[in-house]
């Protein structure tokens, strides 16, 4: 289809008829500044042709002009297929819809009303029948034809214009009702995600093998029950009888091992009382020995203790005596030692003397170290003082300052360079005088020349010169404005007097040695500031002041004590090495003195001691000799003598041997026993108990058991489980039965679908390569192959060197545009292969640069070849440089159209 | 002496794989049940042995017990019989059941011991639990009693291979215990045991209605004459059984080979009480596509039970006239690549999970679909 012209009257910004056209069958640039209805024209282009004219609703009042009750109307002529065809579309009162085709010089009526509707949306746009209205999916080929405001990006394609697409690439892949039935079975079994549908035989039959299973589970369970019970009543028969059998053995054995437990009680009783006599026998026997035993040991201490006595009484005499003779010898040496110790005074004298003189000597060399300090800093702080003032008094741009200042002049000199660059010169030389009129120019108006004269004309912008008679002459520059430079240069001017203004002038080099100077003197007092820190390193001259005059006051208290030194100072040395030859001999006569004392009185200490020892050891020897008179007084009160204490140990020793005689013959008699048949009598008597216990719960379980077993038998397990088995296994065959048929259509389906797609990746092939060499040419090699999906749609680019695909949305602004920009113009070349058609650019490629806005335009201009195409822009400039493009100036035709 | 000798009626048996023909099958044992008893009665037999096995499992519904004994009732003579080792001596076996004690005739044997019998003695071998490895004709020592020796037992002769030979029989047990015949059971196959001069002293009479598919000589009851004791026995094999079970198992290998197949069953006579299994493997030229489906239309219609198992059936490599005439393109390419599958030696054709027979089967689906069929 080709657009001849178009009128719209009623619609949004066009109250009045606006026609526009004609429009030539290649490259069409419409424009106009925005607001002015570039785009509304189209919108009522393709309302006019997709929508039926009974539509209404908010959606289509909104079509009118604001605030004013007109009738959307559009009135289109248009070349299709070899014929001129006109039609009107008018909406919401008054509708009209009509097609015209062309006949001679006259339009004729083809159809009217709502058929009217339907040819033109399907003749023109091959819109499908069932998709009526505006929306995306119903424009038919307008959907890659017809790229809507700044908006390159394709929508989903519609499957009838995919459709249309694949068969202008000459494939047919998709329709065949072979394909149609495998869908349709496919669809019977599965949902779009691939998953079994809920009413399939294979879900019901799953489903009721699952309860099969369930129940065969169940009856299993049963069935083992019945077993397991059966099982158990056999066990407990078992037990029972077994039972039985131990209980009649248990008992014949118990009989015998009570007549034994008898004989062996009866033995039992002798030895208890055998043992008793002897225990009686040995124990008089033991407490007579260790009676006479106790008796021997008490008179020999007796007479040892005695003994002692009588040797201490007489030591005790000649050791009072050697402690008399130590006293005296301890008095003596204690004070020949406490007359040296007189001699003390004097060393101490003589060392407090020398001390004073030691701090006296050290106070007055700090204090003239002090006084010196102080004089080299207050010459230094004078120094830094005198500079600082020099200093203060100085006024001079600083660092920051003087690059302000350099900065403003040279957006001085600049805006300067580009005024003096700004105005156009043209330079006249007469070959003889004439008159002209400067028509544009700095100066204008008419001048006369004379002959071989130059005369130059400046000018902004342009300098027009009209020579009357001969030519006028008309000289183009940058568009720049003077006025705007020489605002600037002023501006940057005025800026540098008022930082200048305080150093005196504004020349540079004055300002230069202004600086140095300053910088000069900042060096200097920084150099006085530095020799006066290292002075007093770290400390303030108060504190040095204050140190000099610590050591005045500790000078002072030393010549109170010592007046004379007040003249003449002491000798601290000599002082200090008289004090020690004063305790050095004071030492070495006290020291032997003290030895002998010490040793006089450890003598002493000694001979007490021993004198001490031997009064209490005389003491205890007499308190013993009392104690063991009384034991041997206790030990001999039986009324006996040794005699007769001693028959009567012979006669307890017989008792006792008589009694351990008899007790060995009893243990013979109960060896012959080996284990106490008293203890077999209560084990036989407990495991009777256990037998009869055993068989009597046996037989109360096995009766209960009967009862379970009874119950389960008449269930008849075994019947309803193998009917229940053979239900599972018929479900499992039929299951399997019926996967096998799911499966095999499945992957019938599955190997469609990868053979289509196979095919349709072949489909597409052609459509990419041009894709990827435009856009190779406008975004340079850095961009690898595109790829297309299955309905034309850019899935990703393959770029040359990076190892991931980029998908269009990874893509910068500018180059997702230029990606739609060649894909689109790539599928018009496909669906204009029989027709040339209309391509309408609504405002594009405003993301993207100069330089591939050239190679952009080259390939629209070459794709004006096949077909017609409308650019919309408020930017006419940017195609000035196509010659074939037929400039359209909308606002001028709506400015036309109010006259 | 003239007596019939019975065994493995497996009453109340399971027939897992015969889909919903398992109640008839269990009911058709039943009705042989009759047929055995109406057998006695014509042949006029002094008594009945059944051998063991009368029931499937101690734990079947208890109403067959009830018929049992009701059927064995009305032979009016003496039946004796012993548990075997589907049916031991268990504490809540069948043999618990108070129908034994109100039919007069029938003597359910419980002991080890010798029982008078009409002109002779018997010797019964009760089995008391479902496995042992113990002969169970060991305690027999006839020889010191007079009269016809009989003996009724349960296991396996020494010569029937078994993977677990529960109660082991000796092949020579008949003439070790001094028996004139010994009655046994547990081997589903008629089986006689003809001694070194061809007297058969020993035998199975297997049971008297086939239980599955693929076992031989079954479906009989053994009438035994003994003319006197240490006399050569008679024994004449009698069917008495209702039903057949037949297996069919055929390779195709040309086209037609499937109408023949066809024909062969649509011959078989009895089918409403036959069950059929038949196993089709080969290739299948596409002209006879149609016919599997026709074969299983008449083995579902005709008989009892019937089962068609075709996954092993490939598509015929040879032929390719209908995948040439699918249209071009998307649909033959699909053709070629599952005809590719489909061949077993073609491993790298086929995608994971994918196996010969499911992508045979999607062959004959998208030929049925080609054909106008289909689901």
């Amino acid at each position: 289809m080709i657009l001849r012209s178009i009128k719209v009257e009623g619609w949004k910004c066009f109250p009045e008829e606006v026609a526009v056209g004609p429009f030539v069958e290649g490259l069409n640039i419409l424009y106009a500044p925005n607001g002015t209805g570039k785009s509304t024209l189209f919108e009522a282009l393709r309302r006019g042709i997709l929508d039926g004219h009974t539509a209404k609703g908010e959606e289509f009042k909104s079509l009118r002009p604001w605030g004013r009750e007109l009738n959307p109307t559009v009135v289109a002529e248009v070349f299709h297929e070899g014929v001129e065809y006109k039609f009107t579309k008018r909406f919401l009162m008054a509708i009209v819809s009509r097609l015209e085709r062309k006949e001679g010089d006259r339009f004729v009526s083809l159809s009217e009303g709502r058929e009217a509707d339907e040819r033109i949306r399907t003749l023109f746009l091959k819109s499908p029948a069932q998709g009526k209205g505006s929306k995306t999916e119903n424009w038919g080929l307008a959907q890659v034809l017809w790229a809507p405001q700044s908006n390159l990006v394709m929508p989903a394609l519609s499957a009838d214009l995919v459709t249309s697409i694949r068969g202008f690439l000459g494939v047919q892949v998709a329709g065949s009702p072979l394909e149609g039935r495998i869908e349709q079975v496919y669809e019977s079994f599965f949902t779009g995600k691939g998953e079994p549908r809920t009413g399939t035989d294979l879900k019901r039959l799953q489903g009721e093998l699952e309860d099969a299973r369930q129940k065969l589970k169940e009856l299993l369970g049963k069935y083992q029950a019945f077993e397991e019970s059966s099982r158990r009543v056999e066990d407990l028969r078992g037990m029972r009888a077994q039972a039985q059998r131990d209980s009649e053995a248990i008992t014949s054995a118990l009989g015998e091992t009570r007549r034994r437990a008898g004989e062996y009680q009866e033995l039992m009783s002798e030895k208890g009382r055998q043992e008793g006599q002897a225990k009686a026998a040995e124990a008089r026997h033991k407490e007579i020995k260790a009676r006479l035993e106790a008796i021997g040991s008490a008179r020999a201490e007796l007479k040892s203790a005695e003994m002692s006595v009588e040797k201490l009484g007489q030591d005790l005499p000649l050791i009072g005596r050697e402690v008399a003779e130590r006293e005296a010898a301890e008095a003596a040496a204690r004070a020949a030692l406490e007359d040296l110790r007189k001699g003390r005074e004097k060393v101490d004298k003589a060392q407090s003397r020398a001390r004073a003189a030691g701090v006296l000597t050290r106070a007055q060399e700090r204090e003239g170290a002090a006084k010196r300090l102080l004089d080299q800093a207050k010459k230094a702080l004078k120094e830094h003082e005198d500079l600082k003032g020099l200093r203060s008094r100085l006024v001079a741009p600083d660092a920051k300052a003087m690059r302000e200042i350099l900065k403003v002049l040279k957006l001085r000199d600049d805006a300067q360079t580009k005024l003096d660059a700004a105005l156009i010169s043209l330079e006249v030389v007469p070959e003889k005088d004439i008159g002209i009129e400067v028509v544009a120019g700095e100066k204008t108006g008419k001048r006369r020349l004379a002959a071989d004269a130059p005369v130059e004309i400046k000018g902004m912008g342009e300098v027009v010169v009209a020579i009357p008679g001969v030519a006028r002459l008309r000289a183009r520059g940058p568009s720049e404005s003077a006025e705007t430079l020489r605002a600037e240069r002023d501006k940057a001017g005025k800026k540098l007097e008022e930082l200048t203004r305080v150093y005196g002038g504004s020349d540079i080099g004055a300002l230069e040695v202004l600086k140095e100077k300053a910088d000069d003197l900042d060096r200097q007092v920084e150099q006085a500031k530095t020799r006066l820190d290292s002075i007093l390193a770290g400390r303030t001259v108060e504190e040095i002041e204050q140190e000099r005059s610590k050591a005045g006051a500790e000078m002072e208290v030393v010549l109170e004590q010592h007046a004379d030194w007040r003249k003449k100072g002491p000798e601290a040395k000599r002082l200090e090495e008289e004090a020690d030859a004063i305790q050095k001999t004071f030492i070495a006569a006290v020291d032997p003195a003290e030895r002998s004392w010490e040793k006089a009185r450890d003598a002493l200490s000694v001979a007490r001691e021993r004198k001490a020892k031997a009064e209490a050891g005389m003491a205890e020897q007499e308190k013993q000799i009392e104690i063991i008179r009384r034991r041997i007084q206790g030990l001999t009160s039986d009324g006996l003598d040794d005699v007769k204490r001693n028959e009567g140990l012979d006669k307890a020793a017989l008792e006792w041997h008589a009694a351990k005689t008899v007790l060995g013959e009893i243990e013979g008699k109960l060896s012959v026993y080996g284990v106490d048949p008293r203890e077999d009598v209560k084990k036989l008597e407990l495991r009777l108990k256990a037998a009869v216990d055993t068989a009597r719960m046996s037989l109360e379980s096995e009766k209960i058991e009967e009862g379970s077993l009874l119950l389960l038998e008449k269930d008849g397990s075994y019947s309803a489980l193998a009917m229940a088995e053979e239900k599972v296994a018929r479900l499992e065959a039929e299951t399997a039965r019926e996967k096998l048929q799911m499966d095999a259509i499945r992957l019938l389906h599955g190997t469609v679908a990868v053979c289509r797609s196979e095919t349709l990746a072949g489909v597409t092939a052609p459509v990419e390569s041009i894709v990827t060499r435009n856009l190779m040419r406008i975004a340079g090699p850095r961009f690898g192959r595109v790829r297309l999906g299955e309905t034309f749609e850019p899935v990703h680019v393959v770029p040359r060197e990076a190892e991931v695909n980029a998908a269009p949305g990874e893509l910068s602004g500018g180059e997702q545009e230029q990606l739609y920009f060649v894909t689109r113009l790539a599928l018009a070349e496909v669906l204009s292969r029989d027709e040339r058609q209309l391509v309408v650019l609504d405002d594009v490629l405003a993301f993207t640069d100069s330089g591939r806005l050239n190679r952009a335009l080259a390939i629209l201009e070459e794709a004006a070849q096949q077909n017609q195409v409308v650019v919309l822009t408020c930017r006419p400039e940017w195609y000035r440089g196509i010659s074939t493009a037929n400039f359209i100036d909308l606002e001028e035709i709506v400015r036309g159209s109010r006259q | 002496m003239k007596f019939l000798h019975t065994g493995d009626w497996q009453v109340g048996m399971k027939a897992t794989h015969t889909g919903p023909a398992g109640e008839r099958v269990r009911e058709e044992r039943l009705a042989a049940a009759r047929r055995v008893v109406e057998l006695a009665r014509s042949e006029g037999v002094e008594f009945i042995l059944l051998a063991g096995d009368t029931f499937e499992d101690n734990a079947v519904d208890r109403v067959m017990v009830q018929r049992v004994v009701d059927i064995l009732a009305k032979f009016g003579g003496p039946v004796y019989v012993i548990p075997g080792n589907h049916d031991p001596l268990t504490p809540g076996s069948v043999w618990e059941h108070p129908a034994w004690a109100s039919a007069s005739n029938i003597r359910v044997l419980r002991k080890a011991e010798p029982v008078e019998i009409p002109g002779g003695v018997l010797f019964p071998c009760p089995v008391f639990s479902k496995n042992a490895r113990l002969d169970p004709t060991a305690w027999i020592q006839a020889g010191q009693l007079g009269g016809i020796r009989i003996g009724i037992a349960h296991g396996t002769v020494g010569n029937i291979h078994q993977e677990e030979p529960f109660y082991p029989v000796p092949a020579d047990a008949a003439v070790r215990c001094g028996l004139d015949y010994l009655a046994l059971g547990h081997w589903h196959s008629t089986t006689l045991y003809p001694d070194a001069g061809g007297a058969v002293r020993m035998a199975y009479s297997g049971t008297y209605e086939q239980t599955r598919f693929g076992e031989r000589d079954s479906g009989n009851a053994l009438i035994v004459e003994v003319p006197g004791p240490g006399e050569r026995p008679v024994v004449r094999s009698v069917p008495v059984g209702g039903l057949r079970w037949e297996a069919i198992s055929e390779i195709l290998r040309e086209a037609g080979d499937l109408a023949r197949i066809r024909e062969r069953v649509e011959r078989l006579e009895r089918p409403e009480a036959m069950l059929l299994d038949i196993l089709i493997t080969g290739f299948l030229p596409a002209d006879d596509r149609g016919e599997l489906q026709r074969l299983e239309e008449v083995v579902a219609a005709k008989f009892l039970f019937g089962r068609v198992n075709s996954s092993g059936v490939l598509p015929s490599p040879a032929d390719e006239s209908w995948v040439a005439g699918l249209p071009a393109g998307v649909i033959r390419q699909a053709a070629e690549r599952l005809r590719a599958m489909a061949d077993p030696e073609n491993r790298e054709a086929r995608p994971e999970g994918v196996t010969p027979a499911i992508a045979a089967r999607a062959l004959l689906e998208l030929y049925a679909l080609q054909e106008g069929g289909g689901k």
